[in-house]
Parts: C-alpha cells; structure tokens; sequence
C-alpha cells in the first residue's frame, strides 16, 4: 500500500466519526465528513510539497 | 454577570430526552467493550453504527497492515502509552489478542501505518466514551436533537 493510499484510507475512516462527535444532524455531518476527509488529504498533500521543495 | 450565572444554570439542568436517570458509567461501559455500543443503548443507533464501523475497520485495517499490538513494558513508557491506547478500541482488541494477531513486523513497509492506525482506532473510542458519557448525563442533546430516532421503548 503507498502511503497515499494509507492517507486516503485513514482520512476516510476517521472523518466520519469526528463528524459524529462535533456535529449534530446528518447533513451537518456530512459537510463536516466532507471537510474534514478534504482536510486531511489536502494538508498533508501540501505539507509534503514543502517538505520536498524546502529539502531541495 | 447574570448572564454567566444563567449559562452555568442551563448547563446544569439537563436537556430533554438525556438518560439522567440511569447510569452514565453503564453506557461508558458499553462503549468500551464494543465502539458504539454505548451510543446504540442510548437511542443513536445511527452514530453508534457510524462509531463501531470505523473504529472497527481502523483497527482491522491496522492488524492488516502488519501493525503491532504492544506490550505492557513498565520500562518503556511510550510502548506503555501506546499499549494503553490500543486497548481503548475493547472487544476487537481482545478478539485480536485472544486469535494471536497483532505480532506486528517491523520488517513491513506498512508497520507503522499499521501500529498508527491501530492506535487512532482506541483513542478515537476513547473520544467516542467520552461523548456517550455526554449524552448520558444530558450535557449533549437528545437522540431526537441529532436527528435520530430513539429506539423504542425510550
């Protein structure tokens, strides 16, 4: 498994049940699953850019 | 002021449709022993599904990856954290114990995704205890405030 395919997977396992503990109704909890999945895949997407442009 | 003093009353009394009159400790009980479970006995059987399918999928996902269930070593601390975090996701912690998996191989490309998942998967239930302790006590809205119905007879 490539480590993109780890984050993915454990963004979109957790993202749902944050969503379950921090917000009430289920469309709530569906825009936060949503934010939170994009969240985690989109900082980690570009923590590794800085890690790989700031190491050269 | 009295504004404070009105918040504090408010969070005090408890809202509509909580379980003040049973046993908050019984529901963190359940939730440890299965993710969710605490939730279900409390009306939420929909949050109670969502909370046992992905702890539960973390957790085999992480015994999948070749994670590794740690060992009580008084003499290492952070071994120590991380045993006492695994154990947080209950009855698949035990059921992989008691089937001998989570040996864990450090030889693995996935080892330590493996071992991370597996520890997200306990505290997470941890967080999920925590919550149904929340509902219980009426700190935390009702079933029918977050849109579920409640199971019947409640």
């Amino acid at each position: 498994m490539s480590h993109f395919a780890a984050l993915v997977l454990f963004a979109a396992l957790v993202s749902p049940a944050f969503a379950c503990l921090m917000r009430e109704g289920w469309a709530a909890r569906l825009r936060f699953t949503a934010w939170a999945f994009l969240s985690f895949v989109g900082f980690a997407v570009g923590i590794g850019w800085i890690m790989y442009l700031a190491g050269g | 002021m009295v504004e404070a003093g009105a918040r504090a009353s408010a969070r005090q009394q408890p809202r509509a449709g909580s379980r003040e009159d049973s046993n908050p400790l019984l529901y963190c009980a359940l939730g440890l022993a299965v993710p969710g479970l605490g939730h279900i006995a409390l009306g939420r059987r929909g949050t109670g599904a969502v909370f046992l399918v992905s702890i539960g999928l973390l957790f085999v996902f992480g015994i999948g990856m070749d994670g590794e269930l740690f060992p009580f070593e008084a003499a290492a601390p952070l071994t120590l954290l991380a045993g006492v975090a695994e154990m947080g996701a209950g009855a698949f912690y035990v059921a992989a114990r008691m089937l001998g998996l989570g040996a864990g191989n450090p030889e693995a490309p996935t080892y330590e995704y493996g071992y991370a998942f597996l520890i997200v998967a306990g505290l997470l239930n941890m967080l999920v205890i925590l919550d149904a302790w929340d509902i219980a006590t009426g700190a935390k809205g009702s079933a029918e405030e977050a849109g579920e119905a409640p199971s019947p007879g409640r």
